[in-house]
């Protein structure tokens, strides 16, 4: 079955415009290099060398799992994005998507050009569904909403203990202190919390100062303000302030993606006090997805992306096939399977950011409907550009792998032609018989850390930072429940908070506890995370990373993506 | 805005300027004594900059109900203890049930001039650690407390007009004294040095207070101090001696080190005071007993909760002797007298054999050469304390020997140590290349900085257990 | 969103319509704003209320302001029947309010206090007249008594549910041709 264009695919109900002048906007924007060495290394000069370290350290570019072309992604902490000011003014970063300069920003230019022209006309106005009050369409829209989604919010009772003890609480409220999300509980309820919250930064605001966060002996309260919306975060972990306030934005992104900047920016420039639930109505599923998705993949800490562990040959195949099935609007095609990347081919010159992919993975395994045939969705990638939407043809390939393959385009009205995309590439693989060898991998997407031959070692995390990529063992016994689980990423969250805090960053941390011993590593060119049983020693530790390290280069070819493909 | 990886010190430029983090303002309110609307003003009891226009006193006591009130709605119990701005930090402590005390402290800065010459402020805001201020602001209601007894009390005996004048008269004086960049992971402690008493000395030191107990039977407790800062004996419930030894160490002993000094170095200079040959004198009360017009007011102390105590404090060249006595009675020039032919001469005895035994241990522990580490243990079941890191700790000179990043790292560990009660190791290789070992094991907490920036883990192991077997030998350490 | 000054009874107010029950959720002698919900029914359907209040005190004119720029659809004006003359504040609180706010936002001048006839200095028709001038619906109202109270959260309520759903051929509500038909009855009972 097919969901024929241009309506929207069921579970993303949105209305969408782009403004007119959108396409003068992306022209006068200049290029924002959040990074301009390559180096994930702190910037500052003191800071720049690294020590000697217990094994000797790699270079930047040549540890295990960077690219031998070039990157992938688009690579960057998001520290900017976390210590920027309340003003946001624009885009908070600009196509960043290219490495080379000027000559390819004409290029995107000309893509949004088009894209918005072919977007303006057809698309419903904001502004006029204000004017006529509430339409029936979002009327009936609300209705459903409340009936189903919702129910389970609706009925939690926001004064009980139950509600309180939650793990962490998230919540979005317009400038003017409407409710827009809450994780827990029916925002309408909640309405006079948010209110608070609202009062709270506002009264701070007026001494011309910054709300960043509250502290008690239990829990955090961090406040992020990215105009015009206001995020909150109250957490029970033990998370650092820092990575709270990555979880917000990571929200905030996600709200930006559904919306784009202009629009987000366009509603409240027009009238304040506007119930953003209106439009977002019915994606609070896939915020609530994303919060669940943080709390359990340590992409979202690591800023990197994980791939599928896979023959070298199996996907070269893949990804020359996905080359081929190219088109002129196509900028990315995206193989994923449970959330791991098989592969993915890009444009020339156009980089996906790690969050963009983490907002795709997020929207694609939220929700069930995409599985049935062949969707097509608008989509703003926030990172790439937070002012325009791309068009992705979502569609399983297989629905007990979870094999879904996204193609990215710009133009609204590609659906066929990016359908036929999908078929072309269908066809090659299942001719090719790489579509089996693929098949046969996905009975057994993860390894085991046993394979490594380390007897104490029970779990790690190793990330090249230079391909943004990382690799990661299956979670194992004694972490079988989601608590335990849960618990396991608690402690990478922890390390990850001390190596990366940001004014007293370290080079290694060793902890000796009850449950485990834990190490973590960072190198300018990698990033090392290791949870071994409480009865290994340090002598062990030492040995085990050197012996780690071989065999994730012997392995390299499996684990990552070595040769990024473009079209 | 960008984002500032190193630390303050070092990232100073040639025309950027630095600034500490500096006290903004301290506040103690009660919500319950103004609830009305037009009342607010009623419900502060004390706020210092008393300049601040009274409307901005309202807003900013406003603001702290309300964070603790919001906060509540997440967990009645447990309130908000700070909250972080961009530009201050505020501490939250109810010392006594409605009865708050707030300090801000402002963030570090570092003033930079951009191209066009206008002065940019950039605010750190992750420079300060939580764990110190709660423990500064902690301390500041303890010696409050210690001088003046509870606010309950004092509302008891004079009302809302009585405590508001104790605390401009305590507080006025105490905040400046408070030195917030020096404050460090010993304010989270505030632990007690404890001198290493062999068998002899320790008789030595009940001989000494039996014979003044029993010749002046009004002293109800005695403490002993030797070189200003090692506790020979504690006399007193320990949270009462920590703040005792607080005010003592950190305040009245450096107002008094001078004649001290010049004592040791000429031990034949000539007697202060009367003819007999003793270097006693008295700290507290009288300079001079013997002058008939002498005056002999000591301060007064509480101490379990409620008792109220006089303060004699005496020294006789290293050591120096607390004694209290039930303030309900008065003390006369001729207690004075009394203590001062008695105390005088015993205490320049066990001074002097004290110093002896000092000399000794010291040679023992071989010649001093720059160790290859220095270190902080604490143990929270006796409060005992000891540091090889600080020089030099008054409440406004804390002269440590390593940076103070580590010194930030060493509370990083703590506050890490602090979330689970299980025994627990943290060894951290720093930045600037520093080892960094914390231990925590049976209550007992170690802090090690090493020197060898070039050792591997396993070194850095070795290392610290030598440190161990050769310091903390009886101590059980998870390895 | 109640403005008014302080002491003007903006609290009481709420407190009443909310069936008496006070809530000690304050945080309105803090950060000098305070929030309730209240659920209205109007023609059979239900009408969610979330009712700001604001503290009258100059200090808090700041924070205030923050709020009613432009973020709110429903601005209640209250003043004292029994206080001073109408004075520069009245009027500075109402063009204000006009200033900022979005052209279609509902302002409604309230006198409070009408059960306290006899040390009334504002006449009935002053506020009438000021309310002319401004082109606002007026009445008054007594927190205590409660004439009114209910009837001015009503007339909200029905303006809110109007714009919400508005049919295209139905007429448009007119709040104040329903305040005027709807205050007569309530002060011919509450008075006689």
């Amino acid at each position: 079955s097919r969901t024929p264009p241009p309506s929207l695919s069921a579970q993303v109900p949105l209305s969408f415009s782009l403004s007119k002048d959108m396409a003068a906007d992306v022209h006068d924007k200049k290029v924002d290099w959040e990074l301009q060495n390559g180096s994930l290394a702190p910037a500052d000069g003191s800071h720049s060398e690294r020590s000697e370290s217990p094994t000797p350290g790699l270079i930047e570019g040549t540890e295990p799992g960077a690219g031998q072309d070039r990157a992938m992604f688009v690579h960057t902490r998001s520290y900017e994005d976390l210590t920027a000011g309340g003003e946001v003014k624009g885009c908070p970063q600009q196509m960043e998507s290219s490495l080379e300069g000027q000559s390819n920003m004409e290029e995107i230019n000309k893509d949004f050009n088009e894209l918005s022209t072919q977007l303006t006309g057809v698309a419903m106005d904001v502004e006029e569904e204000m004017e006529s009050g509430l339409d029936e369409r979002s009327l009936s829209r609300q209705r459903s909403r409340q009936d189903s989604v919702r129910s389970e919010k609706e009925e939690e009772d926001v004064t009980a203990e139950s509600w309180r003890s939650h793990r962490k609480h998230v919540f979005v409220l317009s400038e003017a202190g409407k409710p827009i999300y809450s994780r827990y509980g029916a925002e309408e309820t909640l309405s006079s919390t948010m209110g608070v919250m609202m009062a709270l930064v506002s009264f701070v605001e007026a001494e011309k100062n910054v709300i960043k966060s509250i502290h008690s002996d239990d829990y955090k309260v961090v406040f992020m303000r990215r105009s015009p919306l206001v995020l909150v975060g109250v957490a029970r972990t033990c998370q650092s302030e820092q990575d709270i306030a990555r979880e917000l934005l990571y929200i905030y992104y996600q709200i930006i993606s559904l919306l784009t900047f202009t629009q987000l920016t366009r509603i409240f420039e027009q009238k304040q006090n506007y119930d953003l639930r209106r439009l977002l109505a019915g994606s609070e599923r896939i915020t609530d997805n994303l919060l669940n998705l943080m709390d359990q993949d340590p992409s979202f800490l690591m800023s990197a992306v994980r791939c599928l562990p896979l023959a070298t040959s199996t996907r070269e195949a893949i990804s020359s096939s996905l080359q081929q099935a190219k088109a002129k609007n196509l900028v990315f095609s995206i193989l994923l399977s449970r959330n791991q990347l098989v592969t993915l081919v890009r444009k020339k010159d156009q980089f996906l950011h790690h969050v963009d992919l983490h907002l795709l993975v997020n929207l694609i395994s939220s929700s069930t409907s995409f599985r049935e045939g062949e969707a097509w969705t608008p989509i703003c990638l926030p990172k790439f550009n937070c002012n325009g939407f791309f068009h992705a043809h979502i569609s399983y390939l297989d629905q007990v792998t979870d094999l879904c393959l996204l193609l990215i385009s710009t133009d609204r009205e590609d659906f066929f032609n990016i359908s036929n995309c999908k078929r072309r590439f269908l066809e090659r693989i299942k001719k090719r018989s790489t579509y089996q060898a693929l098949q046969d991998s996905l009975q057994n997407p993860t390894y085991s850390c046993t394979q490594v031959g380390i007897p104490d070692l029970r779990h790690f995390i190793y990330k090249s930072r230079s391909s943004g990529l990382f690799t990661s063992p299956e979670v194992e016994a004694p972490y079988i429940t989601d608590e335990e689980r849960e618990r396991l990423l608690g402690l990478y969250q922890y390390l990850y908070s001390r190596v990366h805090n940001s004014s007293r960053p370290l080079n290694f941390i060793y902890h000796t506890g009850e449950s485990e011993n834990l190490l973590a590593w960072v190198t300018s060119g990698f990033e090392l995370y290791m949870c071994f049983s409480p009865m290994g020693s340090k002598a062990g530790a030492v040995a085990a990373i050197g012996k780690l390290m071989k065999w994730i280069r012997k392995e390299e070819d499996r684990l990552f993506i070595l040769n990024p493909p473009t079209y | 805005k960008k984002f500032l990886f190193s630390s303050p010190r070092m990232a100073t430029g040639t025309q950027d300027k630095q600034y500490n983090p500096t006290l903004l303002s301290f506040f103690i309110y009660n919500p319950k004594f103004g609830p009305k609307e037009g009342e607010e003003e009623k419900k502060i009891l004390f706020y210092h900059p008393n300049e601040v226009e009274k409307n901005e006193k309202i807003r900013n006591v406003g603001l702290c109900e309300a964070i603790v009130q919001f906060t509540r709605t997440f967990c009645p119990t447990k309130p908000a203890k700070s909250l972080h701005t961009q530009k201050n930090r505020q501490f939250f402590h109810e010392p006594e049930e409605n009865f708050w005390m707030v300090m801000v402290v402002r963030n570090p800065m570092i003033e930079k001039s951009n191209k066009d010459g206008k002065p940019l402020v950039e605010y750190q805001e992750e420079e300060i650690l939580d764990t110190v201020y709660n423990a500064v602001l902690q301390q500041c209601y303890s010696m409050y407390r210690l001088f003046n007894g509870s606010f309950a009390q004092a509302l008891e005996t004079g009302g809302v007009e009585l405590l508001k004048q104790r605390l401009e008269k305590f507080f006025y004086r105490y905040l400046q004294t408070l030195h917030l960049k020096s404050c460090d992971l010993l304010d989270v402690f505030g632990g007690i040095s404890f001198f290493p008493l062999d068998k002899m000395t320790y008789l030595k030191i009940q001989s000494f207070v039996n014979k003044v107990e029993e010749n002046l039977d009004l002293v109800k407790y005695t403490s002993l101090i030797f070189g200003s800062k090692d506790v020979l004996r504690s006399g007193l419930e320990q949270d009462d001696m920590r703040i005792l030894y607080k005010y003592l160490t950190t305040s009245l002993f450096p107002r008094h080190t001078e004649p001290e000094l010049a004592g040791r170095d000429s031990p034949m200079r000539t007697e202060m005071s009367g003819n007999l040959q003793h270097y006693g004198r008295f700290l507290t009360g009288p300079s001079n007993p013997n002058d008939p017009e002498a005056k002999c007011r000591f301060p007064k102390i509480f101490v379990n909760t409620e008792e109220e105590l006089h303060l004699i404090v005496y020294k006789a060249m290293s050591a120096a002797v607390c004694f209290m006595v039930d303030a309900s009675l008065e003390l006369t020039r001729d207690f004075c007298v009394k203590l001062n032919k008695l105390v005088g001469p015993h205490l320049t005895v066990l001074a002097s054999d004290i110093c002896e035994q000092y000399n000794i241990n010291k040679r023992l522990s071989g010649p001093e050469k720059e160790p290859q580490f220095k270190y902080i243990y604490f143990n929270h079941m006796n409060l005992a304390e000891k540091s090889t890191i600080h020089m030099r700790k008054t409440a406004s000179i804390s002269l440590t020997s390593v940076h103070p990043d580590l010194m930030k790292i060493l509370g990083d560990i703590n506050s890490d140590f602090s979330r689970v009660d299980d025994d627990e190791e943290i060894i951290v290789k720093a930045m600037s290349d520093y080892w960094v070992v914390g231990k925590k094991s049976d209550q007992r907490e170690l802090y090690v900085i090493l020197n060898q920036k070039n050792a591997n883990l396993i070194e850095v192991n070795e290392e610290v257990k030598k440190l161990c077997a050769t310091q903390f030998s009886n101590i059980f350490f998870l390895d | 969103m109640l403005l008014g000054d302080s002491g003007v009874g903006k609290t009481c107010f709420l407190v009443r319509f909310k069936d008496g029950a006070f809530l000690s959720g304050t945080f309105i002698a803090t950060v000098g704003i305070d929030f309730r919900n209240k659920i209205v029914a109007v023609d059979g359907v239900k009408v969610k209320l979330q009712i700001w209040d604001t503290a009258g005190q100059e200090r808090f004119r700041s924070v205030t302001h923050a709020y009613y720029r432009d973020a709110q659809d429903i601005y209640i004006y209250i003043y004292l029947i029994t206080g001073y003359a109408f004075c520069d504040t009245d009027r500075a609180w109402l063009t204000e309010i006009h200033e900022y706010a979005q052209q279609d936002v509902v302002i409604m001048l309230l006198g409070n206090k009408a059960d306290m006839n006899n040390e009334r200095v504002i006449k009935q028709e002053e506020g009438e007249k000021l309310a002319r001038e401004y082109g606002v619906p007026f009445m008054e109202t007594s927190a205590k008594t409660g004439v009114n109270v209910e009837l001015a959260f009503l007339a909200v309520a029905k303006e809110l549910k109007h714009r919400a759903g508005r049919q295209p051929n139905e007429p448009k509500f007119r709040i104040h041709d329903y305040i005027e038909s709807q205050k007569k009855k309530t002060s011919c009972c509450g008075f006689l």
